[in-house]
């Protein structure tokens, strides 16, 4: 390793933390809001869970129009074939969850008659009509993707240890803010 | 042959009563009748219904002031279009239609105000009545001997002790909700009965 290191730049650093602690949160919260008993908590939290879902969608599509802008930078020649391979592969599912999980969320509500709002402060149109079949199916689908999800992130934050921990090179460093360098 | 018995009877019943010119009477028929609420969740809009209602209607476009409502829903028949919000209206909380299966309207007074018909009168929503304003517009169809009923009136659910406990609290759920009415009415003639009421599938 040689002279400066490339590190994404500190808008695309913003972004990718953002949307990271807001699905950390998210996560816990679905987990926690399903279970609940119809109740003013539960409207509140799921309130909560769409309005953050529709902040991540708005986040990480920037952050994906940034990264068309300003590319990532090139990985240590020394991370293997597969590793590339796999590493991109979890990326782009990633983005496509990230995106697509509010969307269909949104859809999921208005399938169930359930009206979507953005902190109340914006109340969305309904996607689609009330429609109970069409909820089971979308809400199921919501439920798998984040399932995936679950997964895929342990995947990212293990494969991000691993680099920092196990092959000492820069791959966590290059998303640091303030780090310069090992 | 009890069937034709009851065609007789009816065809007889019906020449009968407009012989004796009986007063406007109607009752509503399922094509073309919905009972629909919209209330408030999260701060916006949805919209739900009631299946089974029912309507008795005496009233002529010539004498409204003569005339009078009275309508019932079955509180059990609520759909939200989501089984679990329904169930929950269904419950002690809200409608409560174990003890209070059916909601009533009846009028008091029905005037014109020149362009829509008020129907002064009382809704009775769980154990509790209260004044509402039901204002709509009336169009008989004299070929069909059908007529339409379509109008509103808005109320204040808390007035009525629908939403208790916690649901007291109207951040989430509203208070303020719309009844939308629009009832298809068929002329009867003072003495058929049709059976109870009205089920929308």
């Amino acid at each position: 390793m040689t002279g400066q290191i490339q590190k994404f730049s500190p808008l695309a650093q913003a972004f990718h933390w953002s949307v990271a602690a807001l699905i950390l949160f998210q996560i816990p919260l679905a987990y926690y809001m399903i279970d609940l008993p119809l109740s003013p908590d539960k409207l509140a939290s799921y309130a909560l869970h769409k309005s953050l879902g529709l902040t991540i969608f708005a986040l990480g599509a920037c952050r994906l129009a940034w990264r068309l802008v300003r590319p990532a930078p090139p990985l240590d020649e020394s991370i293997g074939d597969w590793q590339r391979r796999l590493a991109r592969l979890t990326q782009a599912v990633l983005y496509a969850l990230i995106l697509a999980m509010p969307l269909i969320g949104w859809l999921s509500s208005s399938a169930a008659n359930f009206p979507v709002s953005l902190f109340k402060l914006v109340t969305l149109p309904d996607l689609v009509a009330p429609d109970p079949q069409l909820h089971e199916w979308l809400e199921l689908t919501h439920r798998l993707m984040a399932y995936t999800l679950s997964g895929l992130v342990t995947l990212h934050i293990i494969a991000a240890v691993h680099h920092h921990v196990v092959r000492r090179d820069n791959v966590l460093i290059a998303m640091l803010p303030f780090v310069k360098s090992r | 042959m009890k069937k034709y018995l009851h065609h007789f009877l009816g065809i007889t019943l019906l020449t009968l009563g407009a012989g004796a010119g009986l007063a406007d009477d109607w009752r509503p028929v399922a094509a073309g009748s919905q009972v629909e609420f919209i209330a408030i969740q999260q701060g916006a809009k949805f919209r739900g219904r009631f299946a089974s209602f029912d309507a008795r209607i005496s009233l002529s476009p010539e004498s409204v002031e003569q005339g009078s409502i009275e309508a019932t829903v079955e509180t059990a028949s609520v759909d939200s279009q989501n089984e679990e919000r329904d169930d929950y209206l269904r419950g002690e909380d809200w409608f409560h239609v174990a003890e209070f299966p059916q909601a009533a309207f009846t009028s008091n007074a029905i005037r014109s105000d020149g362009e829509d018909l008020l129907a002064e009168g009382e809704l009775t929503l769980r154990d509790m009545t209260r004044p509402v304003l039901f204002r709509f517009r009336f169009e008989p169809d004299e070929a069909s001997d059908q007529a339409t009923l379509v109008g509103d009136f808005e109320i204040r659910r808390l007035e009525f002790g629908v939403g208790r406990g916690l649901w007291e609290n109207t951040e989430w759920v509203g208070d303020e909700v719309t009844i939308e009415v629009k009832l298809r009415l068929q002329h009867s003639t003072g003495t058929i009965t049709t059976g109870s009421g009205v089920n929308v599938p």
